[in-house]
């Protein structure tokens, strides 16, 4: 096999900030691409021994297994302050949190609102899809109005339970963030745009610009009771009109690092 | 607070934390308490722990165990909480500050401080098979073992020749000196074992007081809560009486003076929770 790839036919591989760990994802889940995008950022910025990632509670609860660096498992939804306490330690590594809805959303609001209004020098990789997917599909603060769920299983009643929380619009309020994006993972083109996104944001970090955060609407073939073809396509037509893609904060000197 | 230190407990991470001490439980008051003896001895957090708990009776004392709560930490991977109250917390008295020191760290080869040059590390406290916590589990405990071994601290006073021990600390343990030497002037042989370590627990220097003293005297600003520990050392040899001021309030040397007064010449008996005897004689002092 080695003699048939050669160099200069190699178009796709294992990155190298990525562990040899097979993952341990449901088939279809967009985890995969998330981490896969990390991945490839650590690599081209050269920073992966430097960097310190902090794993979440939920799907992602093992990501610690997957990327080839330094890593700490967080509580619940703390993970923007165990990274707070790491960076300021250690002003000059990178650092980034990976979290679900459940865990940011929900459980972390506090940890996740006053990270973005310290303006701490961290990246925060936001994977939305609109469920609880580890504890098997409940509503998160994110589920859409009328989406079915184990925990709203005639629809989300926003009379009952509220509406939608969109992280991005809220956290490009706060004075402390450099740098706030919303992408999607549904399609290749909007792949290597959240991928730009990520890199944007770790420059963000890097060049001490403040709070970076990217949101990535992903799905969750398994909770939402759809292939995974289908749950591409429910994401784009009913995620997107909810959570709209694009650049919600972008702060001075940040623009140069997209430029 | 107490998910947060199960999570570090379980990641063996060092680190201080102190608890000035309120009247409780809920919001209660801001007036000096001792109710979360239990909460940082016994645990609190999920799972099977131990921290190291240091209980200081004045500010010199909060002082030099701060410094020494640092390397505790360090030097045994795990949590070292400082108990203090709202008395020590607020109060005003000469002290003198050391000069600063480094802290006396081991090697710092567990820390995610970034895998440069080396393989990488990982920080987590799960232990998705029970077999592997189980293992952790006793892990942990053997370290404990270690601690306790090493490093249990008390002050004692006028112990050698004491027919009865107050065992009191912090604040409690301090109000209690005053008391206990009041006592000694009217001629009763009392003395008072004061715990610097509270966990771990000075066992074994009570359980050889209780061979030869007559009864201790628990003295708490709370509803008993050390008074287990004491009832455990003494082994059910000699009665273990209870005095107790929670909610806030911090007792009077007369209050304690009066106490010892009672047991030099009651005829007491052993019981499992002297506790009774002693919320009927605090409806009296209330009356």
């Amino acid at each position: 096999m080695a003699t048939i790839i050669k160099p200069e036919n190699l178009v796709y591989q294992r990155p190298e900030a990525f562990t040899e760990f097979p993952t341990h994802y449901c088939p279809g889940c967009t985890h995969g691409v998330a981490h896969r995008l990390i991945a490839e950022v650590l690599d081209e910025m050269n920073v992966t021994d430097r960097t310190i990632g902090v794993a979440p509670v939920g799907c992602s609860v093992f990501a610690y297994n997957y990327f080839d660096c330094d890593f700490v498992e967080a509580a619940h939804g703390r993970a923007p302050a165990m990274g707070t306490g790491i960076k300021r330690v250690l002003p000059d590594r990178v650092v980034f949190t990976y979290q679900g809805d459940g865990d940011l959303a929900s459980i972390g609001m506090a940890e996740i609102m006053h990270a973005a209004g310290r303006g701490e020098n961290i990246t925060v990789i936001f994977i939305n899809n609109a469920i609880y997917g580890m504890t098997g599909g409940q509503m998160a603060p994110t589920s859409l109005p009328g989406m079915k769920t184990t925990s709203s299983p005639l629809g989300r009643d926003v009379e009952l339970q509220g509406y939608p929380l969109r992280m991005s619009e809220i956290l490009s309020n706060m004075d402390g963030s450099g740098y706030i994006a919303r992408r999607s993972l549904h399609n290749p083109a909007n792949i290597r745009k959240a991928k730009k996104a990520i890199r944007t944001a770790f420059e963000t970090q890097v060049r001490g610009l403040g709070f970076s955060m990217v949101e990535l609407l992903s799905t969750c073939p398994t909770n939402w009771g759809i292939s995974p073809l289908e749950s591409l396509t429910w994401l784009e037509e009913h995620m997107i009109p909810v959570y709209p893609l694009g650049d919600y904060k972008v702060a001075t000197g940040v623009e140069e690092i997209k430029a | 607070m107490l998910e947060g230190l199960s999570y570090i407990m379980g990641t063996e991470i060092p680190v201080v934390l102190v608890n000035v001490m309120r009247g409780g439980p809920g919001l209660g008051n801001i007036a000096p308490s001792q109710g979360d003896y239990n909460q940082a001895v016994h645990g609190g957090g999920h799972g099977d722990y131990n921290p190291i708990v240091l209980a200081p009776s004045t500010v010199q004392e909060a002082i030099d165990m701060t410094v020494l709560s640092f390397d505790l930490a360090e030097r045994y991977r795990t949590a070292c909480i400082i108990i203090a109250d709202g008395s020590i917390g607020q109060m005003m008295e000469p002290a003198e500050l050391p000069e600063m020191q480094p802290i006396q760290r081991k090697d710092w080869d567990w820390a995610t401080n970034g895998a440069i040059g080396r393989e990488r590390r990982v920080l987590s406290s799960i232990y998705i098979d029970p077999v592997e916590e189980e293992i952790a589990n006793l892990r942990m405990f053997k370290r404990w073992q270690e601690v306790q071994k090493n490093e249990v601290r008390y002050k004692e006073y006028y112990l050698d020749d004491a027919d009865y021990v107050v065992v009191g600390f912090g604040t409690a343990g301090r109000v209690a000196m005053s008391a206990v030497r009041a006592a000694r002037q009217e001629g009763i042989k009392v003395g008072l074992l004061r715990p610097i370590t509270v966990s771990p627990f000075p066992y074994d220097v009570l359980d050889e007081l209780s061979q030869s003293a007559q009864a201790f005297l628990v003295v708490e600003m709370n509803m008993g809560q050390m008074l287990n520990d004491v009832q455990l050392a003494a082994k059910g040899r000699l009665p273990v009486e209870f005095y107790g001021r929670p909610g806030g309030i911090v007792p009077f040397p007369d209050e304690i003076l009066s106490e010892i007064q009672r047991i030099a010449t009651t005829e007491l008996s052993i019981v499992p929770d002297p506790r009774h005897a002693w919320a009927e004689r605090m409806a009296e002092i209330l009356k």
